[in-house]
């Protein structure tokens, strides 16, 4: 635990001295101590999940009035996501680093608030003092917020970031009032199951919490935010502070022990939902960080599906199943954390390199920028859950999951809900795939769609590129490894018994990477044959161009092309306005089609919402007249009735 | 130990080999329908020679994505096969859960030559890429489905457990027999890119799917892509075999009723080739539902399997 403690003092320290510094060095520095800052929380992490045989390690820090007692604990869930948080944040800080040496007027203030928000996410997974874990979320909101606006460029998108604080205050006041509630009716700040409204409670927390990880009804926020954000703050964003809200929900059913059954079809729903709409919508986005900022929702939602299927059986007691879901649901928030960040960092260098981050503008960025685009492969196969790759192990975990529930438990309504998820899973599954085959080819393969000006991609880039690549795919060849991160947690959670599951879980993956490692040498070695025997045979002509030998890049299909004929087919779903003009008469002038997809939520939900709540509220602004003194007489009312409610009182 | 080799033996014949006749046969059969002798059965084993004796045309515009989407294409599919149970009623690799892996291959061979069909900057190749993706996504959810429900009524996990027991000659199997088949039927055809869903024949651009994605292809990555999509499409009939054999049949036995099962497929295939015309390309995504609404029946007829003990 001191050494957790020793890693965010670090950050802090880096923050502040990134202050004080002379501005020549202060990138430097404050960079150089959240790597060490990280490392040491890695380690610290590492330690204690695979060899440390300690159940807790606590600290705990006497505050006066409001706080008390504040204990500070590290136990396997925290030390899994601790390890998560500090792996990202030595990318995510080096991105960081790289991203503001380029930029010529970069805010000293960058490095401040990015160490504060480490440091709160660090804190925030060791706490275990529900005000103070609001109070280390409240800065977490805050200094996110403040990267977000210091890289603020557009004042039209002004309004979506003041939604981020929005959104994010709502789910705050969310969390407190169930965390208020539960801890006037344990008498304790610890958070833990209540006696009353066990499930209502649950289902709250989940809310607040779901605005973090963007569950459904309450994503509009992210997709907005994501594209205006420089990448190592969007990964920052979807590949941790997500990953905090995926934590807090894991720590409230952990902390409540038994929870109601239909709190666990409610969490499986909405993730089945999430899972569905995010990816119907990275679909059709013709914005790169967009379409991530849709897909990150849509991984959300599957690792929601574990967790809602493992809260499922284990309410029924079948231990191997709802171990497996777990399993997957942690696997998969690792790997995320792992691929979404390796997204965003390539898709930067696409935009660095090109000055655009619209789809239909780009191609051919593969002759620019081969590492990224490497880098954008590796993470699209990731993605897709393709084996050999980070994602398959966690996707495969939650499938067996599901699927055990279904063989130990035949009742008709877990069969037909089981069914449903893993049919909806695959489907997801199914348009993920060609999403991302789509965004790949058409970023970086074939020509450029455009005029721009494409640069060479410069070689401070590729660090992070190249390790996160490699680490995806070891990680997608020896699952058996991620196994065993997540063993600790889940049998610290639910008990020793179940070590027996664990072994079965081991030989299983054993076994496919055992099939994996064939794999990936099979592809390797007539990959390599296939590259000896054609040397000297190839002859490097144009594409077939069916009889025109002056073929236009323009003719190429565009991303919108290519994903009409599936989004038709969904129309249902998607909210697509069309504005055309076609051309008509003898002399045709300029014709052209747009198309736009509006998030359901947005358009039909939140804003007659809003528009109602302005409607609503403007009663009060007759109370707001602008001039002091009638603001000290309210002061004064106030006062007075506060006294008669006391003498009357007594 | 001798079992072993003679198993892994038969298998390399049968991947070998088979798929060059599952296409001739094909082609043989639809050829004698509409009063041609045809070529030989044989001849695409003489087209995948000739063809990798050929040099290789390959496009300025291309990447290494383009270059080596066909052999990775090909080893998915070579490792899908390991997986299903082949014909010794054994698969070579089988773990819990292999037939979530075997979906993932397919998508991981989808994957790899949609990218490589968009690598060649062609218009034609884009549409034929955008038609595949668009038209194939429905299968993997319906074949999860189809074999989830499946795995409810058998309790089992892994493809030659499942098939095993739906072998066996209980009430259960016999009704669900026929629709299963059915709907590993259509994704016989639609993974193997047929008609009705697709016409390998058409010589049009505009109406081509798979054939248009591999225009650009041309000597041994046009002989590795044809061998591929006839051992996917003899994949998934060994999966239909599997079904169908009862499972008292050992031995040599087996294997003959197997691969008479198989050149059946093949030439069930040839046949409606040969009857019907492909449906109009909307109406793609509702002939793959058939396999939903089969899952949803097998099901129901679970649902009486276990809770009332009926069948």
């Amino acid at each position: 635990m001191n050494k957790i403690f020793l890693g965010a003092a670090l950050f802090s320290a880096g923050g502040i001295l990134s202050i004080i510094l002379p501005k020549k060095i202060l990138k430097l520095v404050s960079f150089l101590f959240i790597i060490a800052g990280s490392f040491i929380i890695l380690f610290s992490a590492m330690n204690y999940l695979l060899f440390s045989s300690v159940t807790e390690e606590s600290i705990s820090i006497m505050f006066s009035f409001p706080f008390k007692e504040v204990l500070f604990k590290i136990d396997s869930l925290s030390a899994f996501f601790l390890l998560i948080l500090s792996c990202g944040f030595i990318f995510n800080s080096y991105s960081s680093y790289i991203n503001s040496a380029k930029k010529k007027h970069s805010s000293r203030f960058d490095f401040f608030f990015l160490s504060m928000f480490y440091a709160a996410m660090i804190l925030a997974v060791t706490v275990s003092h529900s005000i103070v874990f609001i109070s280390l979320w409240e800065i977490m909101t805050l200094s996110s917020f403040a990267l977000v606006m210091l890289n603020h460029s557009q004042i039209e998108d002004f309004p979506f970031k003041i939604n981020y604080l929005a959104a994010m205050h709502i789910g705050m006041f969310i969390l407190l009032g169930a965390f208020l509630y539960i801890s006037a009716d344990t008498s304790s700040f610890i958070l833990s199951a209540p006696h009353h409204f066990k499930g209502i409670m649950f289902i709250l927390l989940f809310c607040g919490f779901a605005f973090k990880a963007e569950f459904v009804p309450f994503h509009p926020w992210a997709p907005h935010l994501y594209p205006e954000m420089p990448a190592h703050v969007s990964a920052a964003f979807s590949g941790f502070m997500m990953k905090l809200g995926i934590y807090g929900i894991m720590r409230t059913f952990i902390s409540f022990g038994e929870i109601p059954l239909w709190c666990g079809y409610a969490v499986l729903g909405i993730s089945l939902a999430t899972t569905f709409y995010g990816i119907i919508f990275a679909f059709v986005q013709r914005d790169i960080k967009r379409l991530l900022a849709y897909s990150s929702i849509e991984n959300m939602g599957i690792i929601g599906i574990g967790i809602g299927s493992g809260i499922i059986s284990f309410h029924y007691g079948y231990t191997t199943a709802g171990i497996f879901s777990f399993a997957g649901a942690l696997i998969h928030a690792l790997n995320h954390s792992i691929f979404k960040p390796l997204l965003f960092y390539s898709a930067e260098v696409v935009e660095n390199i090109t000055g655009t981050r619209d789809v239909e503008k780009l191609g051919g960025v593969m002759k620019y920028a081969p590492v990224a685009g490497t880098a954008f492969l590796v993470a699209s196969l990731s993605i897709c859950g393709i084996p050999l790759f980070a994602g398959f192990a966690g996707e495969f975990s939650i499938y067996i999951g599901l699927l055990k529930a279904i063989v130990k438990n035949p009742s008709a309504g877990n069969v037909v809900f089981s069914v449903l998820a893993i049919s909806l899973l695959a489907l997801s599954g199914a348009i993920a795939l060609i999403t991302f085959a789509k965004a790949f080819s058409v970023i970086f393969l074939g020509e450029k769609r455009s005029q721009h000006k494409f640069e060479k991609e410069s070689a401070f880039s590729y660090f992070p590129l190249i390790t996160l690549s490699l680490i995806s795919f070891v990680s997608g060849i020896f699952p058996q490894f991620l196994v065993k991160l997540v063993s600790r947690p889940l049998l610290d959670i639910f008990g020793m018994e179940f070590y027996a599951s664990f072994g079965y879980i081991s030989q299983l993956f054993e076994k496919l990477s055992f099939v994996s490692i064939l794999l990936s040498s099979a592809i390797l070695v007539l990959c390599l044959i296939r590259y000896f025997l054609s040397k000297g045979r190839i002859r490097i002509s144009d594409t077939w161009g069916c009889g025109y030998d002056k073929p236009s890049s323009r003719i190429q299909y565009t991303g919108f092309g290519f994903s009409e004929n599936f989004s038709s087919s969904i129309s249902g779903v998607l909210q697509q306005k069309d504005k055309k003009a076609s051309a008509s008469g003898l002399f045709p002038r300029e014709a052209f089609f747009a198309a736009r997809f509006f998030d359901i939520f947005e358009s039909k939900i939140y804003y007659p919402m809003m528009k109602y709540f302005r409607h609503a509220l403007s009663v009060f602004s007759n109370i707001q007249m602008g001039n002091t003194q009638i603001y000290v007489l309210y002061g004064l009312f106030f006062a007075l009735a506060a006294v008669i409610w006391i003498i009357a009182g007594a | 130990m001798k079992d072993t080799i003679l198993k892994y033996a038969v298998f390399g014949i049968y991947i070998i080999i088979f798929p060059f006749i599952y296409i001739g046969l094909i082609n043989k059969l639809k050829n004698i329908w509409c009063g041609r002798k045809g070529a030989p059965v044989l001849q695409p084993i003489y087209d995948f020679i000739k063809l990798l004796k050929k040099k290789e045309v390959i496009s300025s515009k291309t990447t290494f994505v383009f270059f080596f989407a066909p052999v990775v294409s090909f080893v998915a599919v070579v490792f899908a096969a390991l997986v299903v149970p082949g014909p010794y009623g054994i698969s070579i690799i089988s773990f819990d859960g292999d037939y979530i892996f075997f979906a993932y291959l397919l998508s991981l061979s989808k994957f790899v030559s949609i990218a490589g069909a968009m690598d060649t900057a062609s218009s034609f190749e884009g549409m034929g890429a955008a038609r595949e993706a668009s038209f194939t996504s429905f299968v993997e959810p319906a074949y999860m489905m189809l074999l989830t429900t499946i795995v409810y009524a058998t309790g089992f996990l892994s493809f030659q457990q499942i098939l095993s027991v739906i072998q066996g000659s209980t009430g259960w199997s016999f009704i669900t027999g026929a629709p299963i088949i059915v709907a590993l039927f259509i994704m016989l055809l639609s993974e193997g890119s047929r008609v009705p869903l697709d016409d390998p024949k058409t010589h049009l651009e505009l109406t081509m799917i798979h054939e248009v994605m591999v225009l650009d292809n041309s000597g041994p990555s046009l002989a590795i892509i044809n061998y591929t999509s006839g051992l996917k499409m003899c994949v998934i009939s060994s999966i239909i075999a599997s079904v169908l054999i009862p499972q008292e049949t050992v031995g040599y036995r087996y294997i003959i009723l197997f691969l008479v099962i198989i050149a059946g497929c093949a030439l069930v295939v040839g046949a409606i080739e040969s009857v019907f015309a492909r449906v109009k390309m909307s109406h793609v995504p509702r002939f793959v539902f058939t396999m939903v609404s089969v899952a949803i029946f097998v099901m129901a007829i679970s649902f009486l399997k276990i809770f009332r003990g009926v069948i």
